[in-house]
């Protein structure tokens, strides 16, 4: 097997951060003005698959004013019966056309049978953290990666079932997956803190920094932040990115700088959005906080 | 495929099963509600998206019941929710909807028509290709239409109805419209649907060229057409389609890629 092109890990460093933004449909018209405040711009693959659509039309225009990323929902890396090929077809055509900074998607499944059809289930499916799951993921990225010519960054999702054939932690497996695949991890934070609040965790952020202390740096390819709601009785929290950053999320977001360094960050807001104006804002809040963990990072190195 | 691999298949298009039984004995997983309520809202979002004019004669809550319905019925293939939906008319035609809103299955049908327009690929007409009409023999010249262009036949007129339910000014006169065709003798309405600068436009076409536009998707010669359809006005169309961005080029068999 050739070796997978790895993209060069030159988006950001310890001294400068680089912080984008979720671009969705009706904001397309004010983020076509440009915005000093954003590094990059990250949108959902799939909404550009089809040739002629006003979006299409739209991203090539983006593409001018800001670094893009992909960011995919439906590959469905984990699933077992392999990842469609007219998928990968149209978005090796994406990003043919748009020279993306990053490619990514779920460490979810989706594709499968249905009535001897094959199907796609719609959504971010969870894996079991088996031996069997973590070889399909890791065969399935292997091929993405060799299909597209790029790394992939490999996101961390919120589940909602735990899956009765799991035996590995959610951290091992992803670690594994990305060392033997030579992807890297998108960790999304909220959906740590979703998966711990679910889990009925008392204390959410500090479990949600044990699990980033099982990351090793140099897996890290970029941070996602969200805020999350819940359901009606407030039992279960949904990650459906309709809400600001949640102030345990912007807690976890600066430990993390402080153990992963500059990361290329993007916030996430897919429902119940915001005006461009106020997701902006999201993006300089980011760009604060880095600056300060930045700060602090100089005089701790002063005193020492 | 391996029996590991093959066991872990298995889990998995049974999670998707049980997902998708959202109209079965309420699931006491709340987990697995959680994915059977995305099912739906997602399912709904993308018909909302393709069906805005069909959303706002039944409503949200219909529109809902319907995704469920046709999610089941036709479930998602390409990972693209832009893909998806493309048989809610037939949904619709066997549903009770259809006993007082006869035209709705159309509607339906009409705006997937829009939709699929919209998203396909547009070319710029090839003028070099015009050539081929003085040297070729037109035996063996063809017609290629744009990727947008579809024709819509109804006994309705959809085309009212559709903009009446999308207008913002005008709607007096459109209700107007509307009844008298309602009321008026039964016409068979032929709509030409093409993609414009970007912009999804639609108008009547008379039946000649309703014919005419079928034949040419049909494969026919440009001999095979003006023999089939004497009557039809070729050099006035070919001004109008150029015009309106619905022809691609004029190609033979040989210089076919």
């Amino acid at each position: 097997m050739s070796p997978v092109p790895l993209q060069p890990n030159d988006l950001g460093s310890d001294n400068a951060s680089y912080i984008g933004v979720g671009l969705r449909h009706q904001h397309f018209q004010e983020a076509l003005a440009g915005s000093p405040h954003i590094d990059f711009a990250e949108v959902h693959t799939e909404n550009f698959f089809a040739d002629g659509s006003i979006a299409s039309a739209f991203l090539q225009d983006a593409s001018n004013l800001y670094d893009l990323s992909l960011h995919s929902t439906s590959m469905g890396l984990g699933s077992a019966t392999g990842i469609n090929q007219n998928y990968l077809e149209k978005l090796r055509q994406l990003i043919d056309k748009i020279n993306p900074v990053l490619v990514s998607d779920h460490a979810s499944f989706a594709w499968s049978q249905h009535n001897r059809s094959n199907i796609h289930a719609g959504d971010l499916l969870p894996l079991e953290f088996s031996q069997a799951s973590l070889d399909v993921l890791v065969g399935n990225i292997e091929h993405v990666q060799q299909f597209l010519g790029r790394q992939l960054l490999l996101e961390n999702v919120s589940a909602y079932l735990e899956l009765d054939h799991s035996n590995l932690r959610e951290t091992e497996f992803l670690v594994t997956a990305a060392e033997r695949s030579q992807c890297r991890l998108l960790i999304d934070l909220n959906n740590l803190i979703v998966n711990e609040r679910n889990a009925g965790s008392s204390h959410p952020v500090e479990q949600s920094k044990r699990w980033l202390d099982a990351i090793p740096r140099h897996l890290v390819g970029e941070i996602h932040l969200a805020g999350y709601s819940s359901n009606s009785d407030f039992s279960v929290i949904i990650d459906d990115h309709s809400r600001a950053v949640s102030d345990e999320c912007w807690e976890l977001y600066r430990y993390a700088l402080q153990r992963f360094g500059s990361v290329p960050t993007l916030i996430e807001w897919d429902n119940e959005l915001p005006t461009w104006q106020q997701l902006i804002g999201e993006a300089k809040i980011a760009r604060q906080v880095f600056s300060q963990v930045n700060q602090d990072k100089g005089n701790e190195s002063h005193v020492v | 495929m391996s029996s590991e691999r093959h066991s872990l298949a298995l889990r998995q298009k049974n999670l998707i099963a049980e997902i998708m039984q959202f109209d079965q004995a309420t699931t006491s997983s709340e987990g697995l509600r959680i994915y059977q309520n995305n099912l739906k809202a997602t399912s709904y979002r993308a018909l909302s998206i393709a069906y805005p004019v069909l959303e706002r004669l039944v409503g949200s809550y219909t529109l809902r019941l319907l995704a469920q319905r046709l999610v089941q019925k036709q479930p998602l293939s390409t990972g693209d929710w832009g893909d998806w939906g493309s048989e809610l008319a037939s949904i619709i035609e066997a549903s009770e909807l259809i006993n007082d809103y006869p035209f709705l299955s159309d509607v339906a049908a009409f705006e997937w028509q829009l939709h699929e327009a919209a998203r396909s690929k547009t070319n710029l007409f090839d003028r070099e290709s015009l050539t081929l009409l003085e040297q070729q023999d037109l035996n063996t010249l063809f017609i290629q239409l744009s990727q947008s262009v579809r024709v819509f036949d109804s006994y309705f007129p959809i085309d009212t109805i559709w903009k009446l339910n999308q207008a913002t000014d005008g709607r007096e006169q459109l209700t107007q419209t509307l009844q008298q065709e309602l009321q008026g003798p039964d016409q068979h309405y032929h709509l030409l649907i093409f993609v414009r600068d970007h912009q999804i436009q639609f108008h009547r076409i008379t039946e000649q060229e309703s014919l005419w536009l079928s034949a040419i998707t049909s494969g026919m010669s440009l001999e095979e057409l003006l023999t089939e359809l004497p009557i039809f006005d070729f050099s006035n169309w070919l001004k109008k389609a150029i015009e309106n961005q619905y022809l691609t080029r004029f190609f033979t068999p040989q210089h076919s890629l």
